[in-house]
């Protein structure tokens, strides 16, 4: 039985596919493909081509389908269009936050957790505590998107003039650089219930109602509210950044982590799970998930890697697999390279067309290492590219750590995009106890989805990696990786190298593009980016100058 | 002839002279062959009526705010496409800066030869506001984003508090695009709060602007004013500085001091509880009517602050019939 689970109809449209039978899955996001970040679904835009990719994937043809799983149950009209595209399909809604839960539990390696699902809005909700036993998911408690965290987040960022939907990261970037000053009066308005809801005041709800008119996210009513205006007036970019910005950024982060804290706290109660796992957009806060973290509430803690809308579409087809077909779980997700693969002929091919030559190493590990050793920019594309937003090593730009000024060229000069935006490092399993503090064992930390606080090592020797708080959003890479072992050996060589076993990566994309996926994306990103060297599989190409 | 009276065949024969009978047969065997080929749609009558676009299940409705949202949700969503843009900078990439203030603008060049530039002015900014997304076919697009005024949300593209310096920088940043070409004619398309400020705008450029396309405008910015003067916040009240009403601008006066006013097309809403017609375009039509200056109006017996009909694809049209009629003379002054 092949179950497509397919979502975003508000932004980032994505699917998956599982073959129920032999257990194997697919996963494709849109915007890697049309090259337009947060796919938005377009009138007579051909929906099938994200399906058809999935189907590539796992070698069968979209006919064979049989059931479609929606991670909305809202009358999207795309859903009609959709049926009309798969006729012989039987079609399924599944509530958004449930499809958020099922993505993080289902895919986690817990037999039972509490799940902490936090949004902005879907399907009329904006998160959910419930409790995740085998097949079943039960609901404790729903809140409403009226009373979303999520949305107050994104409030404070278009307020900052960050941006809208999707730059919620930028706040969390720049809230290390204030002080909350604001927190209390953030507190005045907001309120956990002891059931473990959220009520927003409606200074802080604004406008909310306007989530049911067409437009949703993008309507601007939506993002205002009186509370922020009585705070300080709205920024809009290129305006300079005060510190009355950065005071608003580090109170809604703060106030943001103690929800989190409080919810966590009290769905632990309700549901008596000492694992907890983490979805929805919210999740996508490093930072909080850090806090979650090292409140040590939880003897293991799962955060989706992508916990966004972009992970709705694996989340449905499971919701349907396991809690309405009952096949016993088989799903772990152990890693996000779910994406598409291209040879070194289409390296080659790719890097001609540009006019670039195209060299073939032994090793192009050592290369890279070298050249990143050396002071230069690596745009480094190897295998099936990542799901959600983290580029992982597969799809990443990487960097020397040890150069304190090399987060700012990285910023401005390849990146172009904001100063204040922190680049996360990388580090062998082996090294990683020595530059960051985490508990062991309690968490995975492979997918960039926890900040934590380094040591004075790192403070000292990867300057380019730490934030200004002293803290860091860490990938370990182990020693001996089957799926990453080439980025391994890159980290391991540089290590060599240089006695620094860390090395930067940050995802191989412009500013507001998305991450690259074919080897012509990756070097079309590379000329416009100032980067040095780009390696795609096993072929190398140099910045012509 | 086939034993029809004098006067019928009379009748007959100025009837296929003109061509009309022949007319006529091929409208019939249209419509006879659209039948055939059920091509033909059941007219319904019903959907030209603009009430009847308005959506039933929520007139005179008792139910309470909660439940209405809540059966709201389940009808309306997100229409496919209906969000071009994610986020509104991304869609006014470009920056004119003056005296330490900024205002993001974008400049679309036409999809085909341009024939002129249209500024185009957005409404409010509290209303699913995204910047243009889409070239126009004959001209090019210049469009400023007005960030000023309360909660940032537009000053009319005018100022705040009895200081005009957006209509300054706006005409700073026309003027800085017309460098480039300045011969290029200049038309002004808007509708809302956008109305107002491509009449504020049309009318200052002068003799530049040969054009204007406006729909349900405020006009009259004293009477905006007074219609809030129980709420608490107020956009119109930003606007105004020390010296009160006094200090708001004018419009009307605007245009009486033109001595040529460019042609102006005016969509309108029969009932448009924010911008009532008597409140706000009759009085700039008054004075369009007192200097016998070309306008055209198109009221709709329809309820609402919605532009019935208004489209960038007809304020093309009327733009290049403009410039195709050059030069627009005024209307035979009044006996």
């Amino acid at each position: 039985m092949l179950v497509l689970g397919i979502g975003g109809f508000m932004h980032d449209y994505n699917c998956a596919l599982i073959d129920v039978e032999t257990q194997r899955v697919a996963m494709c996001e849109a915007e890697r493909l049309s090259r337009r970040k947060h796919h938005i679904i377009q009138p007579n835009e051909d929906l099938l081509i994200p399906i058809l990719r999935v189907c590539g994937q796992l070698g069968v043809r979209p006919q064979q389908i049989a059931i479609v799983a929606f991670g909305h149950s809202d009358p999207f009209p795309v859903k009609e269009r959709l049926k009309a595209l798969l006729p012989q399909a039987h079609f399924v809604d599944v509530d958004h936050h449930l499809a958020h839960a099922a993505a993080v539990f289902f895919s986690s390696p817990y037999d039972s957790a509490l799940i902490m699902s936090l949004d902005g809005f879907g399907d009329g909700s904006s998160g959910l505590l419930a409790r995740g036993d085998g097949l079943d998911i039960e609901v404790h408690e729903r809140m409403s998107d009226m009373n979303s965290i999520g949305l107050e987040y994104l409030r404070a960022t278009y307020h900052i003039g960050l941006g809208t939907y999707g730059a919620e990261g930028k706040t969390q970037g720049l809230a290390p650089y204030g002080q909350p000053i604001w927190y209390e009066r953030y507190m005045e308005e907001l309120q956990v219930t002891p059931e473990g809801n959220l009520r927003l005041s409606e200074a802080l709800q604004g406008e909310t109602a306007a989530l049911a008119a067409e437009g949703g996210y993008l309507n601007a009513m939506l993002l205002n509210n009186d509370f922020l205006y009585e705070l300080l007036p709205r920024r809009i970019n290129p305006e300079p950044l005060t510190q009355d910005h950065m005071n608003l950024a580090a109170s809604i982060q703060k106030v943001l982590e103690t929800v989190a804290l409080e919810l966590a706290v009290i769905g632990k109660r309700r549901t008596g799970e000492d694992r907890l796992v983490l979805s929805g957009g919210v999740s996508m806060n490093s930072s909080m998930n850090g806090v979650l973290l090292a409140s040590g509430l939880f003897r293991n803690i799962f955060a989706f890697p992508m916990a966004a809308d972009r992970g709705i579409g694996i989340g449905a087809a499971l919701y349907y697999v396991h809690v309405i077909a009952r096949v016993p779980r088989f799903f772990q997700l152990k890693m996000t390279f779910f994406g598409g693969q291209y040879s070194n002929d289409d390296a080659v091919h790719a890097i001609e067309a540009a006019g670039l030559k195209a060299e073939r190493p032994d090793d192009v590990a050592e290369i890279a290492a070298q050249a990143i050793s050396q002071g230069k920019i690596v745009g480094w594309f190897q295998g099936q590219s990542e799901m959600g937003a983290r580029a992982l090593g597969h799809r990443s730009i990487l960097a020397d750590p040890r150069q304190a000024e090399m987060k700012d060229i990285v910023n401005h000069r390849v990146k172009h995009r904001e100063w204040f935006r922190p680049f996360a490092p990388a580090v062998l399993a082996s090294a990683a106890p020595r530059y960051y503090v985490y508990p062991e064992g309690v968490a995975d930390l492979g997918h960039m989805t926890f900040t934590v606080p380094t040591t004075p090592l790192a403070k000292a020797e990867t300057p380019a990696t730490t934030h200004v708080d002293g803290t860091a959003r860490l990938q370990i890479v182990p020693d001996d990786s089957q799926d990453n072992a080439k980025y391994a050996a890159v980290i391991r060589r540089f290590g060599q190298l240089t006695g620094v076993p860390v090395i930067l990566n940050t995802s191989f994309n412009d500013n507001n593009e998305p991450i690259v996926e074919s080897p012509s994306d990756a070097v079309a990103t590379f000329l416009k980016t100032n980067m040095d060297v780009l390696v795609i599989n096993d072929v190398v190409a140099w910045r012509k100058d | 002839m086939f034993g029809l009276t004098p006067q019928r065949r009379y009748w007959l024969r100025k009837r296929l002279a003109k061509g009309e009978l022949w007319r006529a047969v091929q409208f019939k065997l249209y419509r006879t062959l659209e039948r055939r080929l059920g091509l033909a749609q059941q007219a319904d009558w019903r959907a030209k009526l603009p009430l009847a676009h308005a959506d039933e299940r929520y007139l005179f409705s008792q139910a309470s705010p909660d439940q209405l949202r809540a059966e709201y949700r389940q009808h309306m969503r997100v229409v496919d496409g209906a969000l071009q843009g994610i986020d509104v900078e991304t869609t006014y990439p470009l920056i004119y800066e003056r005296d330490g203030r900024f205002l993001r603008y974008a400049l679309l060049p036409a999809r085909q030869r341009s024939r002129g530039l249209v500024v185009s002015f957005h409404g409010f900014n509290g209303f699913q506001h995204l910047g243009p997304s889409q070239p126009w076919e004959h001209f090019d697009l210049l469009t400023p984003w007005d960030t000023f005024g309360w909660r940032r949300q537009g000053s009319w593209f005018w100022g705040e508090s009895g200081q005009g310096f957006v209509a300054e920088l706006i005409q700073g940043l026309i003027a800085q695009v017309q460098a480039e070409q300045p011969q290029r004619p200049i038309f002004c398309f808007g509708g809302s709060m956008g109305g107002f400020g491509a009449l504020w705008h049309g009318l200052t450029l002068g003799e530049a602007c040969l054009g204007l396309y406006v729909f349900m405008p405020q006009v009259d910015m004293v009477e905006k004013v007074r219609d809030d003067a129980q709420a608490k916040n107020s956009p119109y009240r930003a606007l105004m500085g020390a010296e009160g009403e006094a200090s708001l601008p004018n419009l009307v006066d605007l245009a009486r001091q033109r001595a040529n006013l460019p042609p102006l097309l005016l969509i309108q809403n029969q009932y448009d509880a924010v911008n009532p017609y008597a409140d706000h375009a009759a009085k700039l039509i008054r004075v369009y009517d007192e200097k016998r200056a070309w306008y055209g109006l198109r009221v709709y017996p329809a309820s609402g602050h919605f532009a019935w009909g208004a489209s960038a694809e007809e304020a093309d049209y009327f733009f290049r019939l403009i410039l195709d009629k050059q030069p627009i003379r005024p209307a035979v002054p009044r006996r």
